[in-house]
This record gives structure tokens, C-alpha cells and sequence, in this order.
């Protein structure tokens, strides 16, 4: 007997696969859409290569409801949508497939790009570059953008000196020549987002990057709210925005989330058991989260906060 | 309805190769197949001599030659795995993963 097939493929296998994928119903739906960060930047010698969980793509937001509608019409659908309060407006609409082990975050907006999301996409996608992926052509952001793409993506977490970020700046430095440095600057100054990647500009000797401010002051206000936040503060900042008569619902939804959540956020499964025993998990995760929910409470100030 | 068994000499009359529209992710014993034109159908996963047969499918080998070399790699009498053979690589082309050439004297 010849086997005709395993149920899923696995993660590993599916990441380059979806990312195929997404650029054909780019291409059918007639949509504008990139490839970020994933197996794109270990191919660009950027990381190293690993499986990550999401395949993250940028689509034009005048194509996002085109090409979100396709990607359901192919059988994908929305992930449960967290309930947990945001310190940034929702910039994501994330997808699963019931067939494949990795879902994929359709990113419409990318904290710390501050300048109009259908400028820093044109931008994006004017020095966008072929990568062939499982023997097919996908397109993705070039080394240029998807320094400041994954730059961005770790300084949201960071202050500039993770082991992530080093790794980082030190591919950074042997991919890209001193044209390439020019143009992510310039990358940088059309997107307006020299500000926050600035840790990173400056020491891939972008000395330039010191003196560039913003033309978004709302926008990087919003950045540095999140970028500092420690994790747990949302939760904190979100009891500073509520009468303290009503702090035992807000903890008791902390605490709880909705099952749906708990499955797609926090390692649930489908029985009450796993259910259970990921509510534990995230609990007990989340005594040391205080520290966090703390200084949100402390720092939390109601024109940053922002619920989708 | 049952899949279409190719005969002897139709199946040898056949040089296979493999379907241009596809992504596929391939590893010695695994293969994972999505058709481009029909990505709303889940990825086809080969393993093993499944695999194997997809190594072999090279848009050179007919039938009989695919036969052969998945024979020889696993050891096996080829009128053991010939039928079956036969009747994965119908699969396939159902499937629009592969396509069947006619196999001509001036081909081959």
C-alpha cells in the first residue's frame, strides 16, 4: 500500500507554504501584499533560520478587505479576537486554517512605521524583491526594509540591548553594503520611523539618525507607551482607567479571559481538562507579571490607551 | 467512484512530470505538494514510497521506469508495487499534481 498522505504538514513545512499561498491569492484577488520577517529573513541572512509559529504578511490597506475576503473564500478564518485591553490600535487581522499549523497575521499597520500606513507600504513595496520559497516566487520585503521591519518588531520589547537585537545589528552590518545603510536611513525618513529604530541606525553607523526627529508626535508618543511598557502593564493601566468599584470584574476577566482566548492565546485545547489546565499555566505566568500590572497602573494615562 | 487503473502498456506509454503550477516542500522520505490553482484545497502530504514515487517523477521516466527505480530503492519486485504504482500515479494527475505525456519512439 502507498500512503497517500499525512493530516497536516508541519510547521516547518507549512511557513513556506502559506507564504506561496498568500502570494497567489495576492495575485488573484489583484492585492498588494509582502512577505515580512519568517523564513524571508533568514534567507536574506538576517536570522538564523528558525519555525515560528505565524507567517506575517503587509498587505496596502486599500487591499485589506479584498484580500482578507479571498484568504476566507480559500477556507481560512478569523482568530478569536482577544478581549484583553491594547496599548496600540489594532494593526493585524490574524488567520487560521483548520489544515495548517500556523496561522498568519495579515499586518494592515506596523507599530513604529509612523508615518501613513499607505505611505510606509508604497515605500515598502517600491524596493519589494522576489524570493523563491518551496520552488515558487514570493514577494517579500528586501534586506533594506526588513532590517527596519524586524528592527522594529524587536524594539517594540526592547530597549535596544537584547541579545536579539545584537543579532541583528551584526547580520545587519555584513548584508547590507554603505548603499544599502544610505537607503535604509532614507527608508527610515520616508516611513517616519528614524525615532524608533533609532538604536539601531545609530549603531550601524547612521550617525545621521541622531538628529532626525519626527513629523508624528501622536504616533511616537504612542510608540514609546508601548515600547516601554513592561508585560502586565495593560492590565494595570486599563484598572487606572476604571472606578475601583468595578476592579473585581476587571481582575476577574484578567484572570479568566474567554475560552475561546485561552485556547488560541494561551495554549489551551479543546477540552475542559487542557482548558483547565492553560488557565493554571497563565496564572501562575501571571504573579510575575505584577511587577508590570504595577507600573501600568502608576504610569497609566488615558490618552495612550487605545481598545480596538 | 474507483480510480482509473492504467493497463501495462498504456502506463508505460506514458512519460509523467510534475504539475508547473506547485509549491512543494521535499525531503528524501516526505513531500508536501499545494497546487497553486487550487490553494483552497488542503496540501498533499507523501510519505515514504509516496515520496519516493514523487523523487522519481522527473518528466524523463515513463511508467515502467518509475517502477523500476522505486523497485530498486526499496528492494522490491517491481510486479510486486507495479499496480499500485499505477494507481498513485492516477491519483496524482486526478489531483492535477502530475501530468501524463505520450511517450513517442522519437521522444524517447
Amino acid at each position: 500500500m502507498i500512503p497517500g498522505g499525512a493530516a497536516r504538514p508541519t510547521a516547518a513545512e507549512a511557513a513556506p507554504l502559506v507564504h506561496v499561498l498568500c502570494e497567489r491569492v495576492a495575485q488573484t484577488s489583484r492585492t498588494r501584499v509582502l512577505a515580512i520577517k519568517g523564513p524571508v529573513v533568514a534567507m536574506q541572512g538576517l536570522r538564523a533560520p528558525r519555525t515560528s509559529a505565524d507567517v506575517d504578511v503587509l498587505v496596502h490597506p486599500d487591499d485589506l478587505t479584498t484580500f482578507v475576503e479571498h484568504m476566507r473564500a480559500a477556507g481560512w478564518h478569523d482568530a478569536t479576537e482577544t478581549t484583553a485591553p491594547r496599548l496600540v490600535r489594532a494593526h493585524s487581522v490574524n488567520l487560521l486554517h483548520d489544515h495548517w499549523p500556523v496561522g498568519i497575521d495579515v499586518h494592515h499597520h506596523f507599530p513604529g512605521f509612523l508615518a501613513p500606513d499607505a505611505e510606509v507600504f508604497d515605500a515598502l513595496w517600491a524596493r519589494r524583491r522576489a524570493y523563491v520559497m518551496a520552488g515558487a516566487r514570493v514577494t517579500a520585503a528586501d534586506p533594506v526594509s526588513m532590517v527596519a521591519v524586524v528592527g522594529l518588531h524587536l524594539l517594540r520589547h526592547d530597549d535596544g540591548t537584547s541579545a536579539r537585537l545584537d543579532d541583528l545589528v551584526g547580520r545587519a552590518e555584513a548584508v547590507l553594503g554603505p548603499e544599502d545603510l544610505d537607503a535604509l536611513l532614507q527608508l527610515a525618513r520616508d516611513t517616519d520611523s528614524v525615532v524608533p529604530l533609532r538604536p539601531i541606525l545609530l549603531r550601524l553607523g547612521l550617525r545621521r539618525a541622531a538628529t532626525i526627529e519626527t513629523t508624528h508626535p501622536v504616533e511616537l508618543a504612542s510608540w514609546y507607551d508601548r515600547a516601554g511598557a513592561p508585560p502586565g502593564s495593560v492590565w494595570g493601566r486599563q484598572l487606572s482607567r476604571t472606578p475601583w468599584w468595578r476592579w473585581p470584574q476587571v481582575v476577574w476577566h484578567a484572570v479568566r479571559l474567554t475560552d475561546d482566548e485561552i485556547a488560541t492565546y494561551h495554549g489551551g485545547g479543546d477540552t475542559r481538562r487542557e482548558l483547565a489546565r492553560a488557565r493554571r499555566r497563565r496564572l501562575r505566568r501571571g504573579f510575575g507579571l505584577v511587577p508590570g500590572i504595577l507600573h501600568g497602573y502608576l504610569t497609566g494615562q488615558p490618552r495612550h490607551l487605545h481598545r480596538h | 467512484m474507483e480510480p482509473t487503473v492504467l493497463d501495462d502498456h498504456r502506463a508505460a506509454a506514458r512519460v509523467w512530470r510534475r504539475s508547473p503550477a506547485l509549491a512543494a516542500v521535499e525531503s528524501p522520505a516526505r513531500v508536501v505538494l499545494l497546487h497553486l490553482d487550487h490553494v483552497d484545497v488542503p496540501a498533499r502530504i507523501l510519505e515514504d514510497t509516496g515520496a519516493a514515487i514523487w523523487h522519481a517523477i522527473d518528466g524523463l521516466r515513463d511508467s515502467a521506469a518509475i517502477v523500476a527505480t522505486v523497485a530498486a530503492a526499496f528492494g522490491i519486485d517491481e510486479s510486486v508495487i507495479h499496480d499500485q504504482v499505477a494507481q498513485f500515479l492516477d491519483d496524482l494527475r486526478a489531483a492535477e499534481l502530475v501530468e501524463a505525456l505520450v511517450s513517442t519512439p522519437e521522444a524517447a
